[in-house]
């Protein structure tokens, strides 16, 4: 029972995840490789603001804030560069951002990390805590797919493919493109945050291994399954991503062959949905006219 | 009423645009006309605020009041050369949400993307006119990749008049567009210069003739000629460019 509500938590949290990836793809046609400092952002600030006021409340509450602020910094950024040139600014963030993480001790112990953290749910004596994550995961993962379902169906999704189009095509006809990127890149940051930040609240221990490129690649591929199939890609995608993986540690495997195995799933689902749904599901014709 | 003055623009050591200074009047059509690489374009993006002149400025109210690139953006709206549309879009969609804006501004409280909203589009019967003459037909959902280069090109120009800015800056708007659609884009152009300003850069001098009131010469980045439109007509007779 406990295996199975584990693996629950980590494949609801890892959809959030995936689903604020494909959120910024199909919306703005961005592709980042910083999920993991955004994910991370949300988990260093719960735990340090949990651990300062005693409050989970008070952590959560500066997550939800921090991981919106970085969330938008990091779309913000495609005000100035787009496509290939917005995935290797997004990767300096990313790789900055574990920099500074893993060198700073105090407050956050540098590579050593932050042990103790307070949990959401308290110290809770009745019932397994893991239960409740992964209830909570549940409940946090249909509540992105609703939110994310109704932004997809508003007039804001239409805006956005303007600004996602071009920003001087926006900009010209009335559509702010500096507004827009902001509030995708607030929904998104909160989202993978808030993801963070409940799952460093589970975990109850953080380190930078736990938000590092590999975590960001991850993220990324349970995303272009969302790109591809949308809400039920992107379940597809954290079961087989994250899910498998998991399966296999408490199966027996390694943690190092869990993590060797997730790369590749990942690396398999890249490679995959870029080279044959990405590309299909655009018109061909109408690019190259 | 908008102007520029001593107005230059450098692309390195090329110099697109070399002290021009131009005062355009309130409303009506202002042609640009020039070689490739005269300054057409380059004025153009100036004016829709994405160029900040090396020297010189836009200038607003008879030119008491400097504008910068924001008030720039919302006072013009620009049709670029390249036709530029979200692809993956309806025609409806992206005709609904130009011509109001605002519905799509706020992600959490922004109008639900409805087909009604669509379905009662208000659009003028001179952009209607334009998009059938080109074959595009508003009551369907075709998307806009499913267009031909000239239906998005139509379409593209459709946006940029329904954006409802004071200033229409229209790129090569004639580029691409078979006879019917033509002579839909220049009464549409003459009919929307009423009520606004339009410049218009384009080489088909034919076209510019019927829409034109003021014509403007650029010649290696610099102010050539500004003529009436009887005097364009004269000097193209002259030239043995008409008919």
């Amino acid at each position: 029972m406990s295996f199975a509500a584990n693996i629950i938590v980590v494949v609801t949290f890892f959809f959030a995840c995936g689903a604020g990836s494909a959120f910024l793809q199909k919306r703005l046609n961005l592709t980042s490789i910083a999920h993991g400092a955004v994910f991370g952002t949300g988990a260093y600030v719960y735990a340090v603001t949990a651990m300062a006021s005693g409050s989970a409340l008070m952590g959560a509450l500066a997550a939800f804030v921090a991981s919106g602020l970085a969330g938008s910094a990091l779309v913000l950024a495609a005000e100035r560069v787009v496509g290939d040139d917005y995935a290797l600014t997004s990767f300096a963030f990313q790789v900055v951002w574990l920099g500074l993480i893993a060198n700073i001790r105090p407050i956050i112990g540098g590579v050593l990390g932050i042990p103790n953290i307070p949990s959401l749910i308290g110290n809770t004596k009745q019932g397994n805590p893991v239960l409740y994550f992964a209830a909570i995961g549940v409940v946090f993962a249909i509540f992105v797919a609703l939110i994310l379902r109704k932004i997809a169906r508003s007039a804001f999704a239409l805006s956005a493919a303007v600004v996602a189009r071009s920003s001087e095509l926006a900009d010209t006809l009335g559509i702010s493109s500096f507004a827009t990127h902001a509030q995708v890149g607030i929904a998104y940051g909160v989202i993978v945050g808030l993801s963070g930040a409940v799952f460093g609240s589970f975990l109850t221990y953080i380190d930078p291994t736990l938000f590092s490129t590999d975590t960001s690649i991850t993220i990324l591929a349970i995303g272009f399954f969302g790109v591809v199939g949308g809400i039920r890609g992107t379940s597809l995608g954290a079961i087989i991503i994250v899910g498998i993986p998991e399966l296999m540690r408490f199966l027996g495997s390694s943690m190092a062959q869990a993590g060797f195995a997730q790369m590749a799933f990942s690396g398999i689902a890249l490679a995959a949905v870029a080279v044959w749904s990405l590309r299909s599901s655009k018109n061909p014709w109408a690019e190259t006219k | 009423m908008i102007s520029v003055r001593n107005l230059s623009v450098c692309f390195g050591a090329v110099r697109a645009l070399d002290d021009i200074t131009i005062q355009f009047p309130r409303n009506g059509v202002v042609c640009l006309q020039g070689e490739n690489g005269s300054g057409k374009s380059t004025l153009l993006d100036v004016l829709a605020g994405f160029y900040h002149p090396n020297s010189g400025e836009v200038l607003e109210d008879g030119g008491k009041q400097s504008m910068r690139a924001r008030n720039l953006l919302k006072l013009s709206a620009r049709l670029h050369q390249a036709t530029v549309l979200p692809l993956e879009l309806g025609i409806k969609e992206y005709l609904s949400i130009v011509s109001d804006p605002s519905a799509g501004r706020w992600i959490l409280t922004s109008d639900r993307r409805a087909e009604p909203k669509a379905e009662s589009l208000q659009i003028s019967q001179t952009v209607v006119d334009l998009l059938l003459a080109g074959g595009v037909d508003t009551s369907n959902s075709i998307r806009l990749c499913e267009l031909s280069w000239g239906q998005q090109r139509l379409v593209a120009l459709s946006a940029v008049v329904l954006a409802r800015k004071r200033v229409l800056l229209l790129d090569e708007p004639f580029a691409g567009l078979a006879f019917d659609a033509k002579n839909a884009a220049t009464t549409l152009i003459s009919t929307e210069a009423r009520s606004r300003l339009v410049i218009v850069a384009d080489h088909d001098l034919h076209a510019m003739r019927r829409i034109g009131d003021v014509f403007i010469t650029l010649q290696a980045g610099r102010l050539s000629a500004i003529r009436s439109k009887e005097q364009f007509g004269t000097d193209m007779l002259s030239e043995g460019v008409d008919e």
